[in-house]
């Protein structure tokens, strides 16, 4: 490369501060409640109008990569997707304008941090997960699939469902799907990366090495999780890739041309050896419950993707129609 | 991905998603440089190919770059500006829409006069991210075409299904 460097700091921030943009100082910060991959999340109040409202902080790092490409992405989809069961993105707002450095040649207008301001809700999933009534956790699965839907119908999948993922609002009436970090917008062919979805709650695909997946990724999350409301206690947890595939296979049997055609040509496939029994017995654990939740578990935890129901079909399940 | 989106909205979208309706006579009377402006869009096309980058990676980096020009005011005299924001645009319009990015530094192989620091054009996306209001999901002819393209495929399986019943 035969160019020259633009002058640092010739790009002066300050000329171009956004015309009437908000920046964090229109809010009061309450409290921090959590750490994500790109920043801490802060509950505040909107100094105005008094409204909580959860904020994530986004560190810019300069790395070689600019704006972080996920953040673009996840912001893309929020502004995409507008449902009851999603968690809405209200507005981005900036740090104040501080100068950067002590008076050097690279001031600039932000401090380069970025604020998503989120609906607030009151918990995650994971405080109810062990102690919800059957009721409550029919209540729960229904508004998850109908988010799930509507991302599938939008050509949306979550890849990270899980407990701390799913917020709750309302008094416990309200679930919403939150942290889209991960997710994606996806085509019939498409290939992905494998290496998604919190190990508890990835699917045998996924652990064997599928680059082309699809909506069924989170049907298995979603059924790890229906499992784990009615056993109080996670249904799979395994500590490496290897013991979360022997621990599925204990319950759901050893894959094989016949009931999973395809699965011997994934990448993974011949690093695993059957378990004792091999035989599917998942219903065994699940003695004591209603069996059209059984039924609809049995449903979403098919080793074989295409064979797995899909969120539509799910919320037309029998489960779902009998009143309590 | 269509079925709930009416031609109305995408219309109403378009405009949305537009440069300021002053834009074009600003380009005319040359209070924004015209040959400096052509000159980036060819850079982007130039890189698009090289990149086998697609065809709406490129109509959202120009659609970027002109709507930013019709909102804010680029440092005068200085080319290096309008290469940031090409550069800016492209990687923006990039991170959008394709799966492999190249790096900042391999974005800008075909970049002759300047080479710019990621740090630098991060700076820069974030400029043009909220002078957009990060509205980035511009309605492009893409979108139309897509519109089109499945009311005929559902019309024509309506049609199929309608033959079969006769």
């Amino acid at each position: 490369m035969d160019g020259e460097e633009a002058p640092p700091g010739a790009l002066n921030l300050a000329d171009y501060a956004p015309a009437g943009a908000r920046t964090v100082d229109c809010f009061r910060r309450i409290r921090k409640i959590g750490e994500g991959t790109y920043g801490e999340v802060f509950e505040a109040m909107d100094i105005i109008t008094g409204e909580r409202a959860a904020l994530k902080k986004i560190k810019l790092d300069d790395g070689k990569e600019g704006f972080p490409r996920q953040i673009l992405r996840e912001i893309k989809l929020l502004k995409k997707l507008d449902h009851e069961n999603i968690i809405r993105l209200k507005e981005i707002v900036v740090s104040p304008g501080t100068a950067h450095g002590a008076g050097g040649s690279d001031d600039y207008m932000y401090r380069g941090d970025i604020y998503m301001v989120f609906e607030y809700m009151d918990h995650d999933l994971k405080k109810v997960l062990h102690h919800s009534t059957p009721s409550q956790v029919k209540y729960y699965m229904e508004q998850l699939l109908k988010g799930l839907h509507y991302c599938h119908v939008n050509n949306v999948l979550h890849r990270d469902i899980k407990g701390a993922n799913l917020l709750i609002s309302g008094g416990g009436k309200l679930l919403k799907l939150a942290d889209f970090g991960l997710a994606r917008p996806f085509t019939r062919d498409g290939s992905f990366t494998n290496h998604v979805i919190t190990l508890w709650y990835r699917p045998p695909e996924l652990l064997l090495g599928a680059t082309n997946y699809a909506e069924a990724v989170d049907i298995w999350s979603v059924g790890c999780i229906f499992a784990e409301f009615l056993l109080r206690k996670p249904l799979f947890p395994g500590r490496t890739e290897q013991e979360q595939l022997s621990k599925i296979f204990e319950l759901c049997g050893f894959p094989n041309e016949e009931n999973w055609p395809g699965v011997s040509k994934l990448p993974l496939y011949k690093t695993i050896r059957p378990t004792t029994p091999t035989k599917r017995r998942l219903r065994d654990i699940f003695h004591n419950f209603d069996s059209h939740a059984v039924d609809l578990i049995d449903r979403m935890l098919i080793l074989n993707p295409t064979e797995r129901i899909s969120a539509h079909d799910a919320l037309c399940a029998a489960y779902f129609i009998t009143k309590m | 991905l269509y079925s709930a989106a009416s031609i109305a909205e995408l219309i109403g979208g378009e405009a949305e998603y537009s440069p300021r309706s002053d834009y074009p006579d600003r380009l005319r009377s040359r209070s924004i440089d015209p040959a400096a402006r052509a000159e980036s869009v060819s850079w982007i096309l130039k890189v698009q190919e090289y990149n086998g980058f697609l065809p709406l990676t490129a109509y959202l980096a120009v659609n970027y770059m002109d709507r930013f020009l019709s909102l804010r005011h680029l440092p005068e005299g200085q080319g290096w500006a309008m290469q940031l924001l090409a550069v800016a645009c492209l990687s923006l319009a990039a991170k959008m829409e394709e799966t492999l990015v190249p790096s900042l530094l391999d974005l800008q192989v075909e970049c002759s006069r300047y080479v710019f620091e990621p740090r630098t054009i991060c700076r820069m996306e974030f400029l043009i991210l909220t002078a957009l209001n990060w509205r980035l999901r511009s309605v492009t002819p893409f979108t139309f075409i897509d519109f089109f393209a499945c009311k005929h495929i559902s019309n024509a399986m309506v049609q199929n299904a309608n033959s079969d019943i006769q």
